[in-house]
């Protein structure tokens, strides 16, 4: 950490915020993950504030449900290079990207519910779209597991250890595609993760991301506001309204 | 041994729009009839309330009011020489499960084809000449004409409630409206809803251009009230921006819930079964009558209803794999090019522009989804095509369907696709621009069609659809020279910058396009070019009707639920005031 008075806000809002099952993100303090006394519930970044960098979300009395304590240390730190927190707005992480995460993969999204999962398995053409034996959860599972493989083969560090810009590197990677994930194609993998990451990012906070909608003001986005009508007539100027959650 | 129900009169397969309508147009006639739904019953209260209709995450990303993949998926290739593989997630088009089918998560774009899209063969030929057409297109002619559908299209207007300004009444052109569009008898039952801010900026620039800009037919509740003839209500549209892909909260979208299945349910000869799949429709001995469905039900139990009329209303795909599996007319072959059962697919040829406002803001999350202004001058055959080397357009809307981020966040060409450039854009372009498209129609071509998968199948141990398509390089021409027109209107806008975002060629079944899928059991005067007659009769097995897009030769420049809703309308007349009294072949 190059920054020590962040790295000691962040100790402070772990030691404030973490669950007694909680998990611990920091890179710093991820050699031996204990879990922690939870006496207050997590500071939620204060309206208006610009979040702080790398602040991470307490995930709340149910802890993780589907991630490993290492899962959760390098989705953290993927997310954190994904959207990072920064004067512009919330980041991933304080959104609960983490935490959405985790809840979609344990349900019936990670078990592909709703997808076509019967063999025979082909490679095909890429306007055949997904054919992938294998459903969301085993694809961050396996996938995932390979990644640590990788950057400790390359680095001998894991990815959550690595400096940022060595960690923008192996996303564009895995973006790209140049990465073996143990049989994932790693721009799949980076896909779905990217995905998953918009979607905990700005869907309804029924589902654990877009904490405070804090992501729906920054885009002045009303949420599920069912009267809009007078903002049609608009011409150009924004229609100030203060969004409205499913689930808060 | 299947288990056995007691008879029925009428079975209808498939409770959307068309097997709403069928439900609710015999309701008076005494029958006794089964419709049965694959998905679940579900109603405005308590499914689609508000807060929760307007869940992007659950009804967009998760999809949960479409087809579940799980149970039932089409196989896809793009050339005759590839191995199919299954569509394991659902991409390019969305088909609906559940009561209400499509009907509930459609946008309510509510048009009329143009009276040359039923005659795009004769006319185009006529016009142009034979050699004008590409050899490889196999469009034909409806065998049904504008002015017959007209009454049809008329009576699903008011049914719905369609707010919209005409363009032609009996032949007058009417200031505001479509001057291109067929005549009708009468003014649309509802005024246009209001426009957003890019639709003005759309008007003014295309009117500026020389175009005639008008509002675009929609099926969202323009009025604080409408009850239509039937007596079933509507609400106001509050202009949510949670249409498409989603159930509306306030009877304002026009669906089977608010217009036709009130009446059918006062029948009490109609009995619904949802939970309940058509796996077959079982024919006689000599293959030459239905004698009823195979279905599994709610229990996972298989039963047989035996019906004198089965009326096939599921959406396009699954009419005509049912046709199929069930052995309804033969099978299209596309080597030899016989066979009328699975031929000319065809679908919807889009383009999108995006002109960008740095220093403005839409308040496109104050949309309808079928708010649009709309120009007609590139569709069908509204312009003289022989410098332009294709036949068939499609119309140019600007729109605001909504501006729900997940899905409808467009940023502009060269953002980061992820850090921290990702989220500085998204917060500085997001609601800043609107899609500009070009709605074009798809032509059928001999290599584009549904038959039965060798491989795959469903949860029910049925082969699946296997689809083989791809764009005709026809339509390809066509979307190009439509490309460049919406591309100058944007740009006549002055806007910051504009983004162009084409669907890939060759097709692909991952991004979106549209749900209007077409073909496969195509209508037509002939025997030999058509698998059903103009009442959307079986030519083969005369008890069953098959309805809905699976009919259409080819596919208009339009969306397609008002000419679907008139060919069923129209069907059922025939088979109240003909079929019925003594069944038969209509033709």
């Amino acid at each position: 950490m190059s920054e020590p008075d962040i790295n000691l806000q962040r100790r402070q809002f772990l030691v404030a915020g973490a669950a007694a099952t909680a998990l611990v993100a920091d890179a710093a303090l991820a050699q031996s993950p204990a879990p922690q006394p939870s006496p207050a519930p997590a500071p939620a970044v204060p309206q208006g504030q610009a979040p702080k960098p790398g602040q991470v979300p307490a995930p709340g009395v149910q802890g993780y449900r589907f991630l490993s304590n290492a899962e959760v240390e390098t989705i953290t730190a993927m997310v954190d290079r994904l959207i990072p927190a920064d004067a512009t707005g919330p980041g991933g992480v304080e959104s609960g990207v983490v935490v959405f995460i985790d809840r979609e993969l344990g349900g019936q999204f990670g078990a592909a519910s709703r997808w076509y999962m019967q063999g025979p398995w082909l490679e095909g053409t890429p306007t055949q779209g997904w054919q992938l034996g294998l459903v969301p959860a085993q694809v961050y599972r396996t996938g995932l597991l390979a990644l640590d493989r990788y950057c400790l083969g390359a680095n001998g560090k894991r990815f959550n250890e690595l400096a940022p810009a060595d960690q923008d590197h192996v996303l564009t990677l895995l973006e790209g595609g140049k990465v073996d994930l143990g049989g994932i194609p790693s721009n799949v993998f980076f896909q779905l993760l990217w995905q998953n990451v918009v979607e905990g990012y700005l869907a309804d906070p029924l589902y654990g991301g877009n904490r405070d909608m804090a992501a729906w003001r920054m885009i002045n986005f009303p949420g599920a506001n069912p009267v809009l009508t007078a903002a049609v007539d608009l011409n150009g100027e924004l229609y100030q309204i203060e969004p409205i959650a499913i689930g808060a | 041994m299947p288990r056995m129900m007691p008879k029925v009169d009428v079975v209808i397969v498939g409770m959307g729009w068309t097997g709403a309508i069928a439900a609710r147009e015999l309701s008076d006639t005494g029958l006794r009839i089964v419709g049965f739904e694959r998905g679940p019953y579900r109603d405005t209260v308590p499914d689609f309330v508000a807060p929760n209709a307007l869940d992007e995450l659950r009804w967009n990303s998760r999809g949960e009011m479409f087809q579940n993949l799980a149970r039932e998926t089409i196989t896809f290739r793009n050339k005759l020489d590839q191995t199919a593989l299954p569509m394991r997630r659902l991409g390019a088009f969305l088909p609906g499960e559940g009561l209400g089918g499509a009907g509930l998560h459609w946008n309510g774009q509510h048009w009329r084809f143009l009276p040359t899209d039923f005659t795009m063969r004769s006319h185009n030929e006529q016009r142009y000449g034979k050699n004008f057409i590409d050899p490889d297109l196999t469009i034909q002619d409806w065998g049904v004409s504008y002015d017959d559908l007209e009454p049809h299209y008329d009576k699903f207007e008011y049914v719905c409630g369609t707010s919209g300004k005409a363009g032609n009444i009996k032949g007058q052109v009417q200031q505001g409206g479509n001057p291109f569009e067929g005549a009708r008898t009468r003014e649309y039952p509802t005024p246009p809803l209001k426009q957003g801010y890019a639709e003005r900026l759309f008007t003014d620039t295309a009117a500026r251009m020389g175009y005639k800009p008008f509002p675009q037919p929609a099926s969202n509740m323009s009025q604080d009230s409408y009850t239509n003839p039937d007596g079933v209500q509507m609400g106001p549209c509050t202009y949510c921006g949670f249409c498409e892909r989603y159930g509306c909260y306030n009877w304002s979208k026009a669906s089977p819930f608010n217009t036709v299945l009130p009446i059918a349910f006062k029948n009490p000869d109609f009995e619904l079964r949802c939970d309940s799949h058509v796996t077959k429709v079982e024919l006689t001995d000599d293959k030459k009558m239905a004698s009823g469905v195979t279905y599994i039900d709610v229990a996972g139990r298989e039963c047989f209803q035996p019906a004198d009329l089965v009326l096939l209303c599921a959406f396009q795909l699954h009419n005509v794999r049912l046709m199929l599996v069930s052995g309804i007319g033969a099978p299209y072959d596309p080597k030899s090019g016989q066979g009328n059962v699975g031929r000319n697919f065809a679908y919807q040829t889009m383009a999108y522009v995006y002109p960008f406002f740095a220093d403005k803001r839409m308040n496109a999350y104050a949309g309808a989804g079928a708010m649009g202004m709309t120009i007609d001058e590139f569709n069908g055959d509204n312009f003289d095509h022989g410098p332009a080397g294709f036949i068939g357009g499609g119309y140019i809307l600007a729109t605001t369907t909504g501006a729900r981020p997940i899905q409808q966040t467009t940023l502009p060409d060269g953002t980061p696709t992820w850090g921290s450039g990702w989220k500085r854009a998204l917060r500085d372009w997001y609601d800043r621009s609107f899609a500009i498209q070009a709605h074009g129609g798809s032509t059928a071509r001999r290599q584009n069609y549904l038959d039965l998968d060798p491989t795959y199948r469903d949860a029910y141990g049925m082969p699946l659809a296997r689809l083989t398509f791809d764009f005709p390089q026809n339509d390809l021409k066509m979307r190009q020279f439509l490309t460049a027109k919406v591309t100058e209107i944007a740009k006549a806008m002055n806007p910051s910058q504009v983004k162009v975002s084409l669907p890939p060629n060759p097709f692909s079944i991952v991004p979106y396009q549209t749900t209007h899928i077409t073909g496969g059991a195509i209508m037509g005067a002939e025997r030999a070019s058509s698998a059903v007659n103009t009442y959307l009769q079986s030519w083969d097995v005369p008890n069953v009707f098959v309805h809905g897009a699976c009919a259409f030769p080819q596919n208009a420049g339009y969306n397609p639920t008002g000419t679907i809703a008139a060919l069923t309308y129209r069907s059922l007349d025939a088979m109240k005031q003909t079929y019925l009294k003594n069944p038969g072949r209509l033709i």
